[in-house]
């Protein structure tokens, strides 16, 4: 059969070649059937037979030609990768290749008349008569796959990588399976033949690998839902940052707005300078403040806002407060005096804060005019020196009797002296000096009655308060002189505790001297009410405290203030006494509080109680005018 | 009177020093002798009750008050006739003195004239009962030499009963009582019987103080 096909395909080949040959006209006369030799010359046959010899060596030489590419076809053709098959209709193998041998694993005279549908899987039986029907027809080039049912065919070594992945993954197609791919040339020019040609493959490996990949793809798909699941994941983590971050930012801008409306509706001023001093930004109420309008600021220097008269003071203080205070005065309020654009000194208060943008730094202040605060300062200050003045003469009225007791001391013993005088002069030679000397100890009882009277009257006098740096211990003993009556008739023990050296208060002696009494004249009302047996004590103890603050203490051992009382007991007009206003010790807070001060108590029933006041030490005046 | 002056102690009790001082100075310039002292328990301490004397008390003074010693010396019997002074007296406290026997109750400054004159007072008086005290030893001692009956008799005899009422009393005849009437003369050593009543009102009026 290969014959034929060869036969077919050298006839190709010769037409081509007649095809470049051209005919001389004795070949055409010997073609000629009806030509008579007979009637041929000798020459002419002689001529005739010359070409027919030449004819005959070039046709053996074209025909060895044909020899050797016939040999060299049927070698390609049997020993082709491609395996050959040609069928009759029915489907019986007529011719195979070596190729074919292999792969169905017949040799080729066993195969000759066999079925190709014997080797086909009995699944696909019906796919392939289907396949070899449309072949017969002829219509068009056909291909058909299918499994072999019975391969005798081994693997070749090359596969095993293939196999080794393979046997790893359950699901990848069985290697054992041979895939045929046999595919069916149409040939017009065997059209009336009925003969069909395969071209056969081996496309295990291929479809192997195509499952392979097949199933690698599902893999890779698998492997993308998953990956893609864990970006949308991502993607809505991500989408749901944005819209933090938007919300956020959303916030920020309501922040800003409020801010910004917060910044110009502030009653205080709010001035943002840079590290030079510089205005960057001022608010509306500063211009309420200092009457300069936003522009006449923005881009001027701190400075103007600043007295003029003392103008370098402050640009020498405000350089070093840029550099060096900054951080020790921020969070805390400080005074100082600024200057209206009309020239008048305002007092202001004012706190800073300080923050860095790009490598500058800015300081933020809070203004605040403080003449209203300060007026108000005056009049509570006023007000609160008056009701100590109307409270300290209701205290003299109590200390009344004590204090004349006090007076009338010096006095009775100046009677007495100044009569022992004259008793003496009545003598013929009286003793000189024994009169000096009584008359000496005469003039200081009359001092004595003096200085309390002067006391006395300095206590009620209601002057403008002045505050002046003063020795606390000094101020006791002027209390106690004060209260010595009262304290001697009520059996009092008394005690001091005055440290040496202490350093000096700044404050005003009279109401300081009303707190003493105050406290000294509770004290012996509580220890009044104690029998007399029980020893009385009264301490009085000045000592600087752990803050460097003065501390008085004014103790006693009487009956002590029932727990109910102590709240209540700083409070205007609460009072445990029956004929008590209740404004003695609520004064005396104050009085203290004034004082930048704190008074406290402790008490333990039947124990007694304890009254401390602080006073801060005076401080020497700075150098820009506040202390 | 010199006599008396020099013999009598006039004590000043005071806590203060300008007070004793200055009436110290006073009261010696005057020819007295003074003794002061600081507190109460002081005065106590060095009283001499054997020596005739007076009392100058402060009111007030811390541990042993004025009126507390008063107290005290009234405890003690002891019969100092005392002249309180003070700075600021009250009503309440110169009542109780003056309960307790004060002699006065001078506020100071009090004029030296009126002190001088209470404490010649108070001297007086402490020697009027000094006296007092001595006839009342006197007269006790008399009264205790009368037997049981013989003050029996007495006591009927002051009022006055007629020998006759008091046998007839007593169921004692009138011979018997004239010898316990002679006997009670003679023991009281009274003259007469006004004597003998004004003896036993004096014993009653010593008693009673």
């Amino acid at each position: 059969m290969s014959h034929q096909s060869i036969q077919n395909s050298k006839a190709i080949q010769c037409d081509e070649n007649i095809g470049h040959t051209a005919l001389t006209p004795s070949e055409i006369k010997l073609a000629t059937p009806s030509a008579d030799l007979s009637s041929l010359s000798k020459a002419d046959l002689q001529k005739l037979l010359t070409d027919y010899q030449n004819q005959h060596l070039k046709l053996t030489q074209e025909n060895n030609a044909l020899t050797k590419s016939l040999e060299q076809y049927t070698g390609i053709y049997n020993h082709s990768g491609v395996g050959y098959l040609i069928l009759d209709p029915k489907g019986t193998i007529q011719n195979a290749n070596l190729a074919i041998e292999a792969l169905l694993g017949c040799a080729k005279e066993t195969l000759q008349n066999k079925n190709l549908a014997d080797f086909v899987y009995p699944e696909e039986l019906k796919g392939f008569q289907n396949f070899i029907q449309a072949a017969t027809k002829q219509t068009a080039n056909q291909r058909f796959i299918f499994k072999l049912n019975n391969p005798g065919y081994k693997r070749k070594p090359h596969d095993s990588k293939l196999a080794k992945n393979a046997a790893r993954d359950p699901d990848t197609p069985d290697n054992e399976s041979i895939y045929i791919e046999c595919q069916h040339t149409f040939n017009k020019n065997q059209a009336t033949n009925l003969q069909i040609h395969l071209t056969v493959n081996d496309i295990s490996e291929h479809k192997c690998a195509q499952e392979r990949i097949n199933y690698l793809n599902e893999h890779l798909h698998k492997k993308i839902l998953e990956q893609s699941g864990e970006l949308i994941a991502s993607s809505q983590k991500l989408l749901k940052k944005v819209n933090e971050l938007n919300h956020s930012q959303r916030l920020l801008q309501e922040r800003e707005a409020r801010l910004n409306s917060i910044f110009n509706a502030a009653v205080e001023g709010i001035i943002t300078i840079d590290s030079t001093g510089k205005i960057v930004a001022a608010n509306a109420a500063i211009t309420d403040i200092f009457g300069y309008s936003n522009q006449e600021l923005v881009g001027k220097s701190i400075i103007k806002l600043m007295p003029r008269t003392k103008i370098k003071l402050y640009a020498r203080f405000f350089k070093k407060f840029l550099t060096k205070r900054i951080p020790k005065i921020i969070g805390k309020i400080s005074e100082i005096n600024g200057e209206h654009k009309n020239g008048t000194i305002i007092p202001i208060d004012f706190s800073v804060s300080a923050f860095s943008l790009d490598n500058e730094s800015y300081v933020t202040s809070i203004i605040r005019n403080a003449s209203l605060r300060k007026e108000q300062e005056r009049q509570d200050k006023a007000l609160l020196d008056e009701l100590a003045h109307v409270t300290r003469l209701g205290l003299m009225g109590e200390m009344a009797s004590g204090i004349a007791h006090e007076i009338n001391q010096p006095l009775s013993a100046i009677t007495s002296y100044t009569q022992v005088c004259l008793n003496f002069m009545q003598n013929e030679q009286p003793d000189l000096e024994q009169l000096a000397t009584v008359l000496l100890k005469t003039q200081q009882q009359a001092l004595n009655a003096g200085k309390i009277i002067h006391r006395m009257r300095d206590f009620v006098k209601f002057k403008t308060i002045y505050r002046s740096n003063v020795d606390i211990n000094s101020l006791i003993q002027i209390c106690i002189d004060l209260c010595d009556a009262d304290l001697k008739h009520n059996n009092i023990i008394q005690h001091f505790m005055l440290a040496d050296g202490l350093p000096t208060v700044n404050v005003d002696s009279v109401q300081i001297q009303q707190v003493l009494i105050n406290l000294i004249r509770n004290a012996v009302d509580a220890l009044k009410t104690m029998p007399p047996i029980t020893r009385r004590h009264l301490s009085i103890q000045s000592t600087l405290n752990n803050e460097q603050l003065i501390e008085i203490r004014v103790k006693d051992n009487g009956p002590g203030i029932e727990i109910v009382d102590q709240k209540k007991l700083l409070m205007p007009f609460f009072t445990t006494k029956s004929d008590g206003m209740g404004m003695g010790l609520s004064i005396c807070h104050s009085i203290v509080k004034a004082h930048e001060g704190k008074l406290h108590f402790n008490s333990l029933v039947n124990r007694g109680t304890t009254f401390y006041f602080t006073l801060p030490v005076s401080i020497r005046k700075n150098h820009h005018g506040r202390s | 009177m010199a006599d008396h002056k020099l013999a009598s102690i006039v004590y000043l009790v005071d806590d203060e020093f300008v007070m004793r001082d200055s009436l110290t100075l006073l009261i010696e310039s005057t020819g007295f002798i003074v003794k002061s002292f600081e507190s109460a328990n002081d005065f106590l301490e060095h009283y001499d009750p054997n020596k005739p004397s007076c009392l100058i008390l402060d009111l007030r003074m811390p541990a042993l008050s004025g009126l507390e010693l008063q107290e005290e010396l009234l405890r003690k019997a002891i019969t100092i006739p005392t002249i309180f002074i003070s700075g600021n007296a009250e009503i309440p406290d110169s009542a109780k003195a003056f309960r307790a026997g004060a002699i006065d109750f001078l506020q100071k400054p009090f004029n030296h004239e009126v002190l001088l004159l209470r404490i010649k007072e108070a001297l007086t008086k402490d020697r009027e009962l000094r006296t007092k005290a001595t006839e009342m030893a006197i007269l006790e001692q008399r009264m205790n030499r009368l037997s049981a009956r013989e003050k029996q008799v007495l006591s009927l005899v002051v009022s006055y009963r007629s020998n006759k009422e008091i046998g007839k009393l007593l169921k004692l005849s009138n011979r018997t009582i004239d010898i316990y009437r002679a006997n009670i003369m003679h023991k009281m050593q009274a003259d007469n019987l006004p004597e003998l009543v004004l003896m036993l009102r004096e014993i009653d009026h010593l008693k009673n103080e």
